[in-house]
């Protein structure tokens, strides 16, 4: 497909880390699928990086043997341009899997106290390229929703949780912390919409949230809920 | 044509035969050769340590962010394809973005200064350093000289100094859409000029 001007400026910004995070998740996603973008794109650095003659100085003798010693044993093989993530190699399978062990554990002590196991609903809340990634779990009994991050970036803004039942009306449950782990308690109202086939859907909000509870920013990654 | 090769016809020779190496060297380093990581190392650590010094200024950030970089190509050289990059574009390529990165992460916060990015005083072409690309240089050169000196500055203090609309809009007292909209302009005139097709 030919590349418009639009294209072409977008391919730009995009090499030139002009883009925040969300657009940066959006345009990234046609690199995979339109060669002629992710070109436009290599030849924006190499465009770059001959827009000034950069002139060559040796560093310090000592950096190499620091070099030496820090490289692993055998290279990682990461693959994109994202920072490190210890979960990177999860295939769907062992994402699966670890998703019904963090929702073992989680309902340990439960096991004991409660006779009667409730019904525990999950989701793996993921990007299509697989870049942006949380699981999951709910308890339909108690309202905690369980929030384990596994690789989620949104850059200079924060990312935001949301419900999308049958009607298709995305609701929020508000911020989620990227970092860790976290248990959120689901208020009342919102409970009845958390059930087998509604959608939990991430933007990247400013800080504190959409304003008007209206998502500004795009999708970066969804799931829908099921049960184990 | 002359039976004795001009000066330029040798650079670029000598430039095809580095992009070999360079290549051969990336594909084994792809599979954890070690030998094959220090001789890119040494063959290409100038050349990384200038851009980082591009972005940091001053010698002891600059190596910190070249260690980075130098891991990165460790652990991601497999990625790396002959067919549709060249090694050096690549290694420059992953060294910016690293360098980058640091850069962010350590102004976080910070009052943005434009001063030292967009005051870039030196951009005279190094002739010698530019023989074997010399006619790629000119072009780029006139098409520089061909965009408004504002928006080719802003185009440098984003790519090599991790600037951000945000930044420049502030730095210019200018609402950010128009910033955009600018650089957005300058980038388009700047690829029609490079291609040809203006």
């Amino acid at each position: 497909m030919r590349l418009t001007d639009d294209d072409i400026a977008t391919a730009g910004e995009l090499a030139l880390g002009l883009l925040d995070k969300a657009e940066a998740v959006q345009a990234r996603a046609r690199m995979a699928s339109e060669p002629n973008f992710a070109a436009e794109h290599a030849k924006w650095n190499d465009r770059m990086v001959a827009m000034e003659v950069i002139e060559e100085e040796a560093p310090s003798p000592a950096l190499w043997a620091k070099i030496d010693a820090a490289i692993s044993e055998k290279p990682r093989q990461d693959n994109n341009g994202g920072n490190v993530r210890i979960w990177q190699g999860l295939t769907a399978a062992s994402f699966a899997i670890m998703l019904v062990l963090a929702t073992m554990l989680w309902r340990q002590p439960e096991v004991t106290s409660a006779p009667q196991q409730p019904q525990i609903l999950v989701a793996a809340i993921g990007a299509e390229d697989g870049r942006e990634s949380v699981a999951a779990n709910y308890n339909p009994q108690t309202g905690a929703l369980q929030i384990i991050p596994i690789s989620l970036e949104t850059g200079k803004l924060y990312p935001e949780l949301w419900i999308i039942p049958e009607d298709g009306i995305a609701r929020s449950l508000g911020m989620i912390d990227p970092s860790k782990p976290a248990l959120h308690s689901v208020p009342e109202a919102m409970r009845p919409h958390l059930h087998k086939g509604a959608l939990f859907a991430i933007t990247p909000e400013p800080e504190g949230g959409a304003p008007g509870g209206k998502a500004t920013g795009p999708v970066i990654a969804k799931g829908a809920i099921d049960t184990i | 044509m002359n039976a004795q090769p001009d000066a330029s016809q040798m650079a670029i020779a000598r430039a095809n035969r580095e992009r070999e190496l360079l290549s051969d060297a990336l594909a084994r380093v792809g599979i954890g050769d070690r030998k094959a990581f220090e001789f890119l190392y040494r063959r290409t650590s100038a050349k990384l340590f200038g851009v980082c010094l591009r972005i940091f200024g001053n010698r002891n950030e600059a190596e910190e962010a070249l260690q980075d970089a130098y891991l990165t190509i460790w652990n991601r050289a497999a990625a790396f394809d002959r067919d549709k990059a060249s090694p050096i574009s690549w290694l420059v390529a992953v060294t910016r973005n690293k360098a980058i990165d640091r850069l962010r992460a350590r102004d976080k916060g910070k009052a943005v200064d434009l001063d030292e990015a967009l005051g870039i005083a030196d951009t005279s072409p190094n002739a010698e350093a530019r023989l074997a690309e010399k006619d790629d240089a000119k072009v780029m050169d006139r098409c520089i000289d061909r965009l408004d000196d504002r928006d080719a500055n802003f185009i440098r203090a984003a790519f090599w100094n991790g600037r951000t609309y945000a930044d420049l809009a502030v730095a210019e007292s200018t609402p950010l859409p128009t910033i955009k909209s600018r650089i957005r302009r300058a980038l388009i005139k700047l690829r029609h000029c490079l291609e040809g097709s203006e």
